[in-house]
Order: C-alpha cells, then structure tokens, then sequence
C-alpha cells in the first residue's frame, strides 16, 4: 500500500503540473493570440513548478514507496522526518516562485535586491534540507536482500 | 457471357498491410506482449522517439542549423514535456496501484486521452513553432492554439485518471470493483 507520504507528494506534483502546463499553454497562446502582455513574467514559475514542483516531487514521492523496505520497523525509517521532507520541499518551491512575483511587482523598489536574495535563498535552503532528509531517509534503503539469510 | 469477379487490388491491400507494419516498426509495438499496459508502452516508445528527436534538435542548434532561436523553446519541451514526463506518465499508469486489468480503450478512456492531447499538441507545437516566428501565417497560429489547448487536456485526462489511484486503501478496493 503507498504510504500517505507519497500520496501526498504525488498529488500534489499532480496540482504543479496542472497549473505549471496551464501558465504553459497560457504563453503559447499569448504568442499568437495576445490577451496580456505581462504573462512572460510567469515563465520563471512555470520552470520552477515543471521542474520542482511536477518532476521532482513526483520522483521522490514514487522512491519513497518504491524503494525496498527496511527489515525493522518502522519499514521506511521515521515519519517525522519524511513530513518535514514534503514541508521543506514545497515551502521552498513556493518561496522560489514568490521570489519571481516579487522581483517584478515591487521592480522599483530600492530594497528588491534584499528581499528577493532572501526569499532565493530561503527557498533554495529548504529545498537542500528536502533532499538531504531524502539522502538519509533512503541511503539504507537502496539495497539488496537477495544474499540474505533466510534461515533465521 | 463473362462474369466479372470483384476483388480488392492486389496493390492496395499490399499497401494496407505495409502500413500496418510500419506503423508497428515505427512505434516498436510488440502486440503478443500483455505484461505493460498498451498505452504505458505507447508512452514510452513515444517518449524515446521525442528523446531522440530532442537530441538531433541539440545537435542541429549547435551547429547553428535553421531557425534556431526558436528551435530551443522546441528542444527543450521535446525533452521535459516528451521524454521525462511521458516516461513518467506510462512507467505511473503501469505500476501505481488499482490498475484495470482490461486492455480496452473503452476502460482507459483517461490514458488514451491523455496521449492523444500531450502528443498531438506537442507534434503541432514542433511543426508550427520555429515555422511562426518566420512565416507568420495563420495555419500556424491556429496550430500553436490548438497545440496549446491539447497539452493542457491531456493533462488533465492524465490526473483524471491517476486521481482515485491515490486513494487510501478502502476507496481504493472500491475503484477496483468499480472497473473490473
């Protein structure tokens, strides 16, 4: 049974990529049909959400379940880590695309270079905390148990 | 008085059959195989043949070939849109649980439609975009519409299908006894 860890995730790397291929088509259509000139603004949240969002949330969410168990319980290690794994991740996406709001809507303010350093920032250290609890959380798990004894 | 028989033209009917075949080389489709879905097999072979094509694309921008600024809006939607995400989408619709067993279109309606839309919008989308920027006429603006509006639909079909897939255990065995 997928654990709800990854149901999670996967879901919602299914809501980014809904709304990631909608800004997509959005932009095409803007190419040849223009309805509003500002759209491209969007480009670096469609990127943000395709990738982070769709293809790498959807990866680790599917590892989580997929990759063998451990022999012990719990079978794939703590849940608290595995929670604040899906928190980081996705606070940092959100941050990374407020960044990109930011850095246009508030363009003429003098402290833009501050808050939007801080929110890249930000939002690129929780996505390193996200995939560092996912090295440790499946380090142990990516194993065979092919040679293992069955007698005990 | 002489009876004329009426029969198919032996060049015809040859030229159906070739296409048969061709159309089973070109998409590798192995049809007495039954262990991976059809349509997750479709999305894979498909997605190798974006793979591929994304590749010649890479290496046609950088020798400076043809339409190039608009060739790498191209490339790279043939690599992230055509490859990782179809490969995503067929190795999902195989392997994540309350699968149909039944091969029918009719029971993978959502599947069948999610390939048709990302595929065909993203065939529309390599033809029309690098012609556009050049030649701008309306068949290709009405091409990017249209190839915009599938992808966003097959999408959708795709979700609408992996969705109640998701689900906890006791909808889960639900859906099951719904499709079988």
């Amino acid at each position: 049974m997928m654990p709800l860890i990854s149901r999670v995730m996967i879901r919602l790397a299914f809501l980014y990529l809904f709304v990631g291929v909608l800004i997509g088509s959005l932009m095409m259509i803007q190419k040849v049909m223009p309805f509003w000139e500002f759209i491209w603004i969007l480009r670096p949240i469609h990127i943000e959400m395709l990738i982070m969002g769709w293809i790498i949330q959807f990866t680790l969410g599917t590892a989580y379940w997929m990759l063998p168990r451990l022999l012990g319980a719990p079978k794939r290690g703590p849940e608290l880590p595995g929670w604040i794994m899906v928190f980081a991740l996705n606070l940092g996406i959100v941050l990374m695309m407020g960044k990109s709001v930011v850095s246009i809507v508030l363009a003429s303010e003098d402290s833009i270079i501050v808050l939007t350093t801080l929110l890249g920032v930000t939002g690129r250290i929780l996505q390193l905390l996200a995939v560092g609890l996912f090295v440790s959380l499946h380090w142990k798990r990516v194993v065979t148990y092919r040679y293992l004894d069955h007698s005990h | 008085m002489i009876e004329y028989k009426r029969q198919n033209s032996p060049i015809l009917v040859g030229l159906f059959y070739f296409s048969i075949q061709l159309c089973n080389i070109l998409l590798f489709i192995n049809l007495k195989e039954n262990s991976v879905p059809f349509v997750s097999r479709l999305f894979i072979k498909t997605g190798m043949i974006f793979f591929a094509l994304a590749l010649v694309t890479g290496l046609l921008l950088e020798l400076g070939v043809g339409m190039v600024a608009q060739l790498r809006f191209v490339f790279w939607h043939m690599i992230m849109l055509g490859w990782i995400t179809q490969i995503i989408m067929g190795v999902s619709l195989w392997m994540f649980p309350g699968r149909t067993k039944s091969e029918a279109i009719s029971k993978n309606i959502n599947a069948y439609l999610a390939y048709f839309g990302l595929n065909a919008g993203l065939i529309l989308r390599v033809i029309a975009e690098p012609q556009s920027a050049y030649y701008p006429a309306d068949v290709f603006s009405m091409m990017i519409l249209v190839s915009a509006v599938l992808q966003a639909f097959g999408v959708v079909f795709y979700i609408r299908e992996m969705w109640p897939r998701l689900s906890d255990k006791r909808r889960l065995a639900a859906l099951k006894r719904s499709t079988s």
